[in-house]
């Protein structure tokens, strides 16, 4: 009997038991949260909003190299398919480089799509958390107008490359999602009207010079307008903001060439944006750890330096420009337009002739020092000259390191004083054309030019200049000449003096096509929107 | 628990008294000694049991009723003689087995839902250190596929198909009522019974985390009587094998010239002309090399045969109160490729304690230390290098730089450390008391514990080391798993008809994941390796996360027993989890059966060539809950940035999968419907099922409009079905006392379909109404244009040369767009094992097939230039017939140093195999010259694996993915020992 009592007892014990459990359930099943913060820290406070400004300067690096990604750099595609270069191997080359295949699906054409979108909403929600702070705050306005220049920026890219897209100043991340709504291409007049708004904004606020190398500044914000309103053919705008540029005094062309591309740090007084490289912590940081790779600097080094290491007596070193993957080249027409003997950009910015290097490789009666000349098309690609505006000598630690952690300048001075030219080329100002023309033409050690200036004269002197930069595709494309010119001079043809061809890959000039012009909406875009709301580009 | 009913059997027995005895000696089929079979006089309490030499003694009159049982042998019932000799049968289906399902244990012959039981004889038999490898092949719908092969590598487990799309396909797995989340570290000696529960009857008491199936594991008991001590051991090599040519020197350089010929293609006249570089140039640094015929052979660089081992005791004893079993294991195994390698330990104590008559205690320890070592880098990278370069110069030093000026791969590997030690802990701990009559509780409490720590370096002499100085970084993981659980049983019997048997479950479990990952790099010295850490002049922020997961749950059964005929099963669980949306936490699994034993039925009773007959059908809820944590929540994520020459600054972005608060359960509903069958006294016997599956809510990451500044969010759209039929067989061909050739075979049919997706097809992620979840979607191969082709110039392809791809225009539109492309579904139509063993005068030979049918594979080695598919003539790879101007294949095509156009076409590959996995040899030697050694049992015995694999796909296995560590083909040789 006691026993059973006992027993009984029990189990109302257990009974309760069970039910404080139950009672208990609600805090056990919230999720904690222990190592990371949430997005209300970005949207609430003015120290939030900085850290996603700065954090954004690293995700616009991706444009160079995503990490995580084996081999391909979007920038890279910029640089193709113009007159003035030549592509031999390597992902993207046949779309881009020799327009073979540009499709919807191309890797290259949705990742850049993608890395503007997602600027574009973090810099949506940068402004629009303005509602949560007290905006008198200067580092709230400061925070803001950095993020009004990712956003311009990136219109403008989208711009130049898609000529459709879909004006979206929403931020997805507070809660202000438009996703699953209709979307039909923006005017472009729309979405021109933004990038103003915001660059006025930004010239606003931010200062001339920055103690942060690498920010955005309202000389930058002047460049990037006077872009626009080029790619919008309104040369007025560009001629104003490019004369705001030169009389603020705070930018110079650097006085050799040669010192425009020197060094790992080319923050100097020509550079107007230039994106931050170096071998340390947020010079292209991921935690090793996690996937062992390699370090994540960038590899425009090894795009533009060609394979001369499979030459017979050939080894990699620093001086032939360490580890090469030979992905693009300058052509011959680009040689032709320099003044060879006096232009010192022909020498400085290019590396002609590599010589022999590896004592223990050498054919017979071949000499340490002996200049390669190449006899057919193979040898010639080992040995293609090369343009030295990403050659890095300074940041491997052995000349066969493959990353380079050498700043890339995105914009520099003498871009600015040559859509000046172009501009006041267009508003029929032949004085101040030939004024900013002679800028980068005399400093390169040519005599003023004094005659008449052309369009044709311009894109010369574009080309000698701002070779392999990213802009030439734009220029040609506003200029309403890239059909033509790649037409003309695209790839490169080449035959040596005994009659035997050197180099022969013209496919661009076969290839492209009238809706080359633009590329096509990444398909799974066009897809998610639809194609009846938001139309693939013409061609594709 | 099978031992559980033994013990009771022998305290039943040990009440009799001696009087005029009865001598016998039982056996079974082969002539050998049974040892502890029961033997009973009918309708009286007196009983023994048969010792070591098979004998037996009882005091009954001659001429009584006697009744011999033993487990897993057909009862016997004869009259006691003077000198018997009595020969038991085994049981070829085993009706009355007991099996084990979730919380508690069952006849086999009570079973409602799809479970299939495997022996751990049968998973022994494949030397391996996975579990999950062994039970490949073991059970009709379960199909394993190989992560790894290298040495400590794991495998998966998908049971009846792939219902998930994000939320993980790894079914369950309970060791000992415990959930673990893998049992890669389970030495498989110490395993009793593994049983795979397919249905949703069986699954749904485990709710939410059931809908992938559950694997139960129990693991080996004390038993009680007199001590048996088991020795296994074995040893072996493992070798390599391909099934496809590499191409030698001469080849290589042949394809290189074809792929740096220089063609010019005059399309008005239809000629192509071809000129060949000269040799100097194309060739350059590996000029020599080809001129003095120095070629390297890059896979016997760096594969050779390896050592494979494995050593286990175990101890098994125990008194009425107190019962002991405790094992011992060591596995080791050398990788083909230096220096993987993959050691453990194995240590495992069960013991249970009576501490009063309705009390008992349960204490079960299981701890396993393993290290493995990996080798650097992709074992593709090694293959695939250029015979033309050489690893080591002309006095044997190995080179640090390749004449085509890339790293050495052996250079790098001897500058690699990457090493893993894990310990794990299982501690479980049950108290089971008899309250009252038919009601039980049982308190399980359960702590599993895993640490693992990788530490890699790379030194200053390594490729990616050398550019910092020499590299470490130690990842420290810790895992702990807690459960409690609440179980209350009650049985109740009455008028011999009815039984009704309930359970009601509390559990609360909690889990916790937490990463540490220091790094540094540029170090002094490269001598201390990665335990140097603290030395290092620079210094990695150091990578923390913590992924906590929690669940409550609920859970009540009913089942009940009519007749021993109509079997009923009714049951739901209530489960809330941590990792879903703030609105959607919790969710209800409820589940039901029936069975009907038609053989019982007085119609069929009679029958005699009809053994067995049993319907079962069920139906039911399970949930899918394995997603990553935090998908509900927003959370950011680190950026470093430096301006100039200031000091680094932190920000912080969201990531690009946007946060849904509203995720919840994957729900699967299914139906079962089986039928058991056993025929000719059991010498035919097996099951057929048929299933339909429907998962809704599917775990997707949604691909959204990417103008909203985010790629992705993980939602609850879309379904999947999966629905099949399998089918088990079981025949005994031959039984003899000393002949016994069994054949066991399965069959399996599965259909994955997905049903519907948010908004269509999701080309991005491969997913596609109406086809298989893992699916390809490319182009569909059409030849090779060749010179003179007629549609050559008017080609739908952009600018054809002969020798290029032709695909086909699928729209008819006359041009290649991105909608010509088509889905190719990879999974197969049938899967099948096919084991068969021949036991004669102690000689057994069994032979394990595996196979599929239908999937279809893409092989990164016929196109992909990681995998020297390229035909650029850079990298070495799988010999193909390529296209020349000399030699027009229509194959595959033609060599260049350029990417060729839509070449992934060409890759889709048929990867059904019929593999003999195992085939072993064995030899048991008789009791009788062992008996003085108190050895019970002495077997040796040989065992070939993967040893030979018919199919059409180019590989190293076609379970392996390109790249990957190549499977072994295994050798061992090996012996049992059971001393008591």
């Amino acid at each position: 009997m006691k026993n059973t009592f006992y027993y009984i007892r029990f189990r109302w014990l257990l009974v309760m038991g069970m039910l404080f459990v139950l009672q208990s359930c609600r805090d056990f099943l919230d999720e904690p949260n222990y190592t990371r913060l949430t997005t209300d820290y970005l949207v609430t406070s003015v120290d939030g909003m900085q850290r996603t400004v700065v954090a954004m300067y690293a995700k616009d690096r991706e444009l160079f190299r995503n990490s995580g990604d084996g081999e391909s750099t979007v920038y890279l595609a910029l640089l193709m398919g113009d007159d003035i270069t030549v592509p031999i191997a390597g992902e993207g080359i046949p779309q881009f480089g020799r327009y073979n295949n540009l499709l919807s699906t191309t890797n290259i054409v949705g990742k850049y799509w993608r890395y503007q979108y997602i600027l574009i909403e973090y810099a949506n929600t940068v402004i629009n958390a303005q509602k949560n702070v007290d905006m008198s705050d200067s580092l709230a306005m400061r925070a803001v107008a950095e993020a009004k220049c990712f956003r311009a920026h990136a219109y403008l890219r989208l711009l130049q490359r898609y000529d459709r897209v879909y004006l979206n100043t929403l931020s997805t991340t507070m809660g202000e999602s438009n996703e699953g709504q209709v979307k039909t291409p923006s005017p472009v007049e729309d979405v021109y009207a933004l990038i103003r708004e915001d660059l006025d904004y930004a010239k606003r606020i931010l200062p001339l010079r920055t103690d942060y190398p690498g920010r955005f500044t309202r000389g930058a914000a002047r460049h990037i307008m006077a872009k626009a309103a080029a790619y919008m053919r309104d040369w007025q705008t560009v001629a104003n903001e490019v004369d705001s540029i030169e009389a603020s005094g705070v930018y110079s062309l650097m006085d050799e060439p040669k010192a425009v591309f020197e060094g790992a740090d080319l923050n100097h007084h020509e550079g107007i944006l230039v994106s931050q490289w170096c071998k340390a912590l947020g010079g292209w940081y991921t935690n090793n750890a996690v996937t062992p790779v390699t370090n994540n600097g960038h590899r425009m080094s090894l795009h533009t330096t060609p394979t001369y290491n499979q030459e017979q007596g050939m080894i990699i070193d620093a001086e032939s420009g360490g580890y090469p993957w030979g992905r693009l080249f300058p052509n011959n027409y680009l040689f032709s337009l320099y003044d060879q003997k006096n232009d010192k950009r022909y020498t400085q910015w290019y590396k002609h002739y590599w010589t022999l290097n590896d004592k223990a490789n050498l054919g017979r009666g071949q000499h340490i020092g002996d200049t390669i000349f190449a006899v057919n098309m193979g040898q010639y690609k080992n040995v293609h000259p090369m343009c030295t505006k990403y050659m890095d000598t300074w940041t491997k630690a052995s000349a066969d390191e493959m990353m380079s952690f050498k700043d890339i300048i995105i914009y520099r001075l003498a871009e600015s004083y040559l859509l000046g030219c172009e501009a006041y080329l267009h508003l029929g100002n032949q004085g101040k054309a030939l004024y900013y023309f002679n800028k980068t033409y005399t400093r390169a050690g040519n005599s003023p030019w004094t005659g008449t200036l052309s369009i044709q004269d311009f894109m010369d002197e574009h080309a000698r200049e701002l070779c392999m930069e990213g802009d030439r595709w734009n220029m040609l494309k506003r200029e309403d000449k890239l059909i033509s010119e790649v037409r003309k001079h695209g790839g490169e043809y080449l035959v040596d003096s005994k009659g035997r061809i050197l180099m022969s890959d013209t496919l661009s000039r076969i290839n492209i096509r009238d809706y080359h012009v633009r590329w096509p909406i990444p398909q799974a875009q066009v897809d998610l929107m639809g194609a009846n709301n938001f139309p693939q580009n013409e061609g594709y | 628990m099978k031992n559980f009913f033994v013990s009771v059997l022998f305290i039943v027995i040990a009440t009799m008294s001696v009087a005029a005895q009865v001598r016998g000696i039982v056996v079974d089929a082969s002539g050998e000694p049974l040892v502890g079979v029961s033997v009973q006089a009918d309708g009286s309490p007196v009983g023994t049991i048969s010792g070591v030499d098979g004998r037996f003694e009882l005091s009954v009159k001659e001429g009584a009723a006697l009744s011999f049982s033993y487990i897993g042998f057909a009862s016997r019932h004869m009259r006691a003689s003077g000198n018997m000799r009595v020969v038991m049968q085994e049981a070829a289906v085993e009706m009355d087995e007991l099996v084990v399902v979730g919380y508690g244990t069952q006849r086999k012959s009570d079973l409602t839902g799809a479970v299939v039981s495997v022996k751990a004889d049968d998973m022994n038999a494949v030397p391996t250190s996975s579990v999950a490898e062994m039970l490949r092949g073991q059970a009709a719908g379960v199909v394993v596929t190989q992560n790894s092969a290298r040495p400590g590598g794991t495998s998966d487990i998908v049971i009846r198909g792939k219902k998930s799309l994000n939320g993980g396909n790894a079914p369950l797995y309970i060791v000992d009522g415990a959930p673990v989340d893998n049992i890669d570290d389970i030495n498989a000696q110490d395993i009793q019974s593994v049983e795979i529960l397919k249905d949703a009857s069986s699954q749904s008491i485990y709710g939410a985390r059931a809908s992938n199936g559950v694997i139960l594991i129990t693991t080996k008991s004390g038993v009680e009587g007199k001590t048996q001590v088991d020795v296994n051991a074995y040893a072996g090599a493992q070798t390599l094998k391909r099934n496809f040519s590499l191409y030698d020197g001469y080849e290589f350089a042949q394809l290189k010239r074809e792929a740096n010929r220089t063609f010019e293609y005059d399309a008005a006249h239809g000629t192509f002309t071809g000129t060949y570089m000269s040799d100097a140039s194309l060739f350059g640094n590996m000029y020599q090399n080809l001129l003095s015929e120095r070629f390297t052979d890059w896979e016997s660089l760096m594969i050779r045969a390896a050592v494979q081992q494995k050593y286990d005791i175990s101890v098994r004893s125990g008194t009425d109160k107190h019962k002991i079993a405790a094992s011992l294991g060591l596995f080791d195994q050398k990788g083909m490729v230096s220096p993987s390698s993959y050691r453990r330990y194995n240590v495992s104590l069960n013991t249970q304690h009576a501490l009063h008559k309705r009390v008992q205690l349960g204490f079960r320890f299981q701890y396993a230390y393993s290290r493995q070592q990996q080798e650097d880098g992709n074992f593709s990278d090694i293959l695939t290098k250029s015979p033309l370069l050489s690893a080591y110069d002309e006095q044997g030093n190995m080179l640090r730089l390749l004449e085509d000026s890339k790293w050495n791969p052996l250079w790098n590997n001897a500058n690699y450390t990457n090493e893993s030690k894990m310990h794990r802990f299982l501690a479980n701990m049950t108290l089971d008391w008899n309250i009252w009559g038919g009601l039980s509780y049982r308190l399980n409490a359960n702590l599993n514990y895993r640490t693992k720590e990788q530490g890699i370096y790379q030194t200053s002499q390594h490729e990616s080391g050398s550019v910092v100085g020499g590299k470490a970084s130690i990842t420290d993981v810790k895992y702990q798993d807690l459960l409690l659980e609440n179980i209350l049983t009650y049985v109740h019997k009455w008028k011999q008809q009815h039984t009704l048997d309930v359970t009601l479950v509390q559990s609360i479990n909690a889990i916790k994941t937490t990463t540490t990952i220091p790094a540094g790099s540029d170090f002094a010295s490269d001598i201390l390796g990665y335990d140097g850490i603290s030395q290092a002049n620079t210094t990695d922020p150091t990578s923390r996360s913590i992924s906590p997961r929690r669940l409550l749950s609920f859970m009540g059964r009913v089942r009940y027993n009519l007749m021993d005929k109509y079997l009923f099963s009714l049951s739901a669980r209530v489960d809330g989890s941590s990792v879903f949306g703030k609105n959607n936490k919790w969710g209800c699994f409820p589940a039901g059966s029936v069975a009907w034993r038609m053989k019982e039925e007085s119609w069929l009773k009679d029958v005699d060539w009809l053994t067995n007959l049993k319907l079962r059908a069920s139906y039911g809820w399970t949930g899918n809950q394995a997603i990553t944590p935090y998908q509900s929540q927003g959370l950011l994520n680190t950026y470093y940035f430096k301006f100039g020459d200031l000091d680094p600054m932190v920000g912080y972005l969201p990531s690009e999968q946007l946060q849904n608060p509203d995720l919840k359960w994957e729900t699967t509903r299914s139906l079962n419907v089986g039928v058991d069958f056993g025929f000719l006294r059991d010498r035919i016997s097996g099951a057929v099922e048929y299933y339909h599956s429907v998962t809704t809510d599917l775990l997707m990451r949604a691909s959204i409009d990417q103008t909203t500044g985010y790629t992705s969010q993980l939602r609850n759209i879309g379904s999947v079905r999966n629905q099949g039929v399998e089918v088990s067989l079981f025949f005994v061909p031959i039984q003899y006392s000393r002949i016994k050739w069994t054949v066991n075979a399965t069959l399996a049919h599965n259909e994955n379909k997905i049903l519907s997706l948010n908004g269509g097809d999701d080309t991005a992620n491969k997913w596609f109404v109406g086809h298989n979840i893992d699916a390809y979607y490319d182009y569909e191969y059409d030849g090779i244009y060749q010179l003179g082709d007629p549609d050559i110039n008017s080609s739908h392809a952009s600018y054809p040369l002969p020798g290029d791809i032709r695909v086909k225009d699928q729209d008819g539109d006359g041009k290649i767009t991105t909608s010509d492309r088509i889905v190719i579904d990879r999974d197969p139509k049938l899967t099948g094992s096919l084991s068969t063993t021949l036991t004669c005068y102690g000689v057994d030979l069994t032979l394990d097939f595996y196979g599929v049918y239908g999937a279809i594979k893409q092989n990164n080695y016929l196109f992909s230039s990681n995998q020297g598919g390229d035909l650029h003539g850079t990298r070495n790879g799988i010999k193909v017939d390529y296209w020349t101007l000399e030699n027009p294949s229509t194959t595959a095509p033609r060599p260049r140093d350029g990417t060729i156009d839509y070449f992934s076409s060409l890759s889709y590959q048929d990867a059904s195999y019929l593999r003999l996995r195992t085939l072993t040899v064995g030899y048991t030697f008789p009791k009788r010259w062992m008996e003085k050694a108190h050895i019970s049992k002495f077997r040796i015995y040989f065992t070939a694996s993967n040893v030979f694999t018919a199919t059409r796909y180019l590989s190293y296995s076609p379970e392996n993915n390109a790249g990957g560590y190549p499977e072994p083909r295994t050798f061992v040789g090996g012996i049992n020992i059971s001393f008591n």
